[in-house]
């Protein structure tokens, strides 16, 4: 029979010491720059119900951990937190003033492939904007994304920006069945050239057909919007164009110093997402540290109509850049302090005033002073205090720090 | 970061064959991918890179990790095991097909006894079914694909199809073709934002050794 008594299961996995204080520090480094530009925190719960995110069919159900109430209703681990967010806002908040600025962090539960080495068990930092549509909310999320790197050391990050818009634009005016379609948008996604013209061919040639054909190399620097102007003369393209490259111009006017991209392939989960959509990177990482985008329609599930726009931080890759650019060394304790027991309200006495001084220090629990010496060695501590009548102080030798 | 070498995953074997006449046919020198001995990542100087030889689902989980930025991988591996990552290039080397294949004379589409497939691709054999509205029962099979219906393990397999000439002689034959097969380029999601101006050339270029073959 197998105990899996001492392991953690495929995608979790424990974290221990300077990772732990690296992940620690990242989390509240973000959460306190987001409390700084008036997000309210909240925390939904881990178990929600199955419906609350089968209906919508955001998430498969393959990529879910199931649960069974006492009532036998199927409950599910979040795969996500802006969906019990959305539901938390229509809820509770109907009656708040708009604009509501959120913020969280808690772990996601999504069912990795396996064997992959992913995880399943995603520890997001986010934020959510409702009830704010238009391009000043954009650039407020855009910005505050941006700072929110910034503040982690996380450098040199990229942000990197897309509107969902200009792909509906010209998918809308394509003459072609919905499955033919969703083809489409995945050949985008994948940046798929080959296979994308392949497929158009087959469609009536339209100017909407010629400009998807073009989308996928469409990503870069300012010079993309220059290559895109005359893509398509619709209306409803062009509105969404101009919302990018306004949005593109005013983050480099206010905050000169972040490196944006623009990709008009941008085209994952476009029935989620109705506006600018937006990821962060860093040097080494290979899938985006940050990604969010505007979602007009959720809160319409829940029969509240407000426009709102949020991001996550995946909290795990971010403090593991840290910790590999900027590694948090081991700090054992600065003194260790020993006493015997009937010298225990000294020691304690001592102690204290030892803590009063900063002093990160640790009480000895040994039987001995020998058994004291022994640990303090072997942890790394350079300072012994053994309380008696008077204090003595010994230095501990070893290896140096 | 930046100065880092672009770091490439080729699948061993045949597409390693192919990719390297590619490779010189743009101009660059592959002394070091003729000349392995026992080394796994082999400088590529000229292009600002490294190969890395890896099984071909390696590639996949290299790529994706961002562990290595450009991959050269068969699209039969992509479809099967690839989740998120960019697929720039049809190198068109490497060109087989899929097929479902079955006892000659045999009717498979006929009755309605729930059928059986063998294969070394369960994904890709579950989503052929899945647009048939078949109800299948997939068998994953390591080693010769052929035999599980000769064993009457199964009613059918799905498996890459080059000339056909193992089917015959099994005593099997091409019931469907599924999808077309060649060798892809594909790209780090990340890797592709962050070294777009290095990335890209590599492509280009090897479009253009492509295009010069034709």
């Amino acid at each position: 029979m197998n105990f899996y008594d001492k392991f953690t299961p495929e995608g979790s996995r424990d974290i221990l010491f300077e990772d732990c204080v690296a992940r620690q520090k990242t989390q509240n480094t973000i959460m306190e720059s987001l409390y700084t530009r008036g997000f309210r925190p909240v925390t939904t719960p881990a178990m929600e119900f199955y419906d609350l995110f089968g209906v919508n069919r955001y998430f498969s159900q393959e990529s879910m951990y199931k649960l069974v109430d006492a009532q036998g209703r199927i409950l599910v681990l979040r795969p996500d937190s802006t969906i019990p967010i959305a539901r938390l806002t229509a809820t509770k908040l109907q009656n708040e003033p708009y604009p509501i600025r959120l913020c969280y962090c808690q772990t996601a539960y999504r069912a990795a492939p396996s064997l992959r080495g992913q995880l399943s068990e995603i520890a997001q930092c986010g934020a959510e904007l409702v009830g704010c549509g238009g391009a000043k909310a954009d650039l407020e999320m855009l910005l505050t994304a941006a700072d929110c790197l910034r503040a982690c050391n996380a450098k040199p990050f990229t942000l990197e920006i897309g509107h969902i818009g200009i792909f509906k634009a010209l998918i809308d005016e394509l003459d072609a069945s919905t499955l033919q379609k969703e083809e489409i948008r995945q050949l985008i996604e994948a940046k798929n050239d080959t296979a994308l013209s392949g497929l158009l061919e087959d469609l009536p040639i339209s100017p909407a057909s010629r400009a998807l054909n073009r989308l996928p190399r469409l990503f870069g620097g300012a010079d993309v919007f220059v290559q895109a102007a005359d893509l398509s003369q619709s209306a409803a393209f062009q509105a969404a164009l101009q919302e990018l490259e306004q949005l593109y111009h005013r983050i480099m006017q206010a905050d000169p110093a972040v490196q944006v991209l623009v990709d008009f392939g941008l085209v994952n989960q476009a029935e989620y997402y109705t506006g600018v959509v937006f990821r962060g990177y860093l040097p080494g990482v290979g899938q985006p540290v940050l990604s969010g985008g505007r979602y007009d329609r959720l809160l319409n599930d829940f029969g509240l109509q407000k426009p709102a726009i949020g991001f996550a931080i995946q909290l795990d890759a971010v403090a593991g850049y840290l910790q590999q650019t900027q590694p948090q060394r081991p700090t054992p304790p600065a003194a260790l302090v020993y006493w015997t027991q009937e010298q225990s309200a000294r020691g304690f006495a001592f102690l204290k005033q030892l803590r009063k001084q900063g002093l990160f220090c640790e009480s000895s629990l040994a039987e001995s002073r020998e058994e004291a010496e022994a640990y303090a060695r072997a942890r790394g501590i350079r300072r012994l205090y053994v309380v008696e009548e008077q204090i003595t102080e010994v230095l501990i030798g070893g290896e140096p720090l | 970061m930046m100065t880092k070498p672009l770091r490439i995953a080729l699948t061993k074997g045949r597409l390693e064959k192919d990719t390297v006449t590619l490779l010189e046919r743009v101009g660059l020198d592959c002394q070091n991918l003729h000349h392995k001995g026992r080394r796994l990542i082999l400088p590529l100087p000229q292009a600002g890179a490294e190969v890395v030889l890896a099984k071909a689902a390696d590639v996949i989980t290299y790529v994706e990790s961002g562990v290595c930025d450009i991959g050269i991988v068969g699209k039969d591996t992509i479809q099967e095991y690839a989740s998120s990552l960019y697929e720039l290039l049809d190198l068109g080397f490497g060109r087989c097909r899929f097929a479902l294949a079955v006892k000659q004379g045999s009717h498979f589409f006929e009755g309605y006894a729930p059928k059986t497939i063998a294969t070394k691709y369960p994904k890709i054999a579950r989503s052929y079914f899945e647009k048939q509205r078949m109800d299948v029962s997939v068998v994953k099979i390591e080693g010769s694909v052929e035999l599980a219906p000769l064993l009457g393990l199964a009613d059918g397999i799905v498996d890459i199809v080059e000339t056909g000439a193992t089917l015959r002689e099994n005593g099997l034959e091409v019931s469907r073709w599924i999808c077309d097969i060649s060798a892809r380029l594909v790209v780090n999601v990340a890797s592709l934002k962050l070294r777009k101006f290095e990335i890209e050339s590599f492509v280009t270029r090897l479009e253009r050794g492509l295009n010069r073959e034709l």
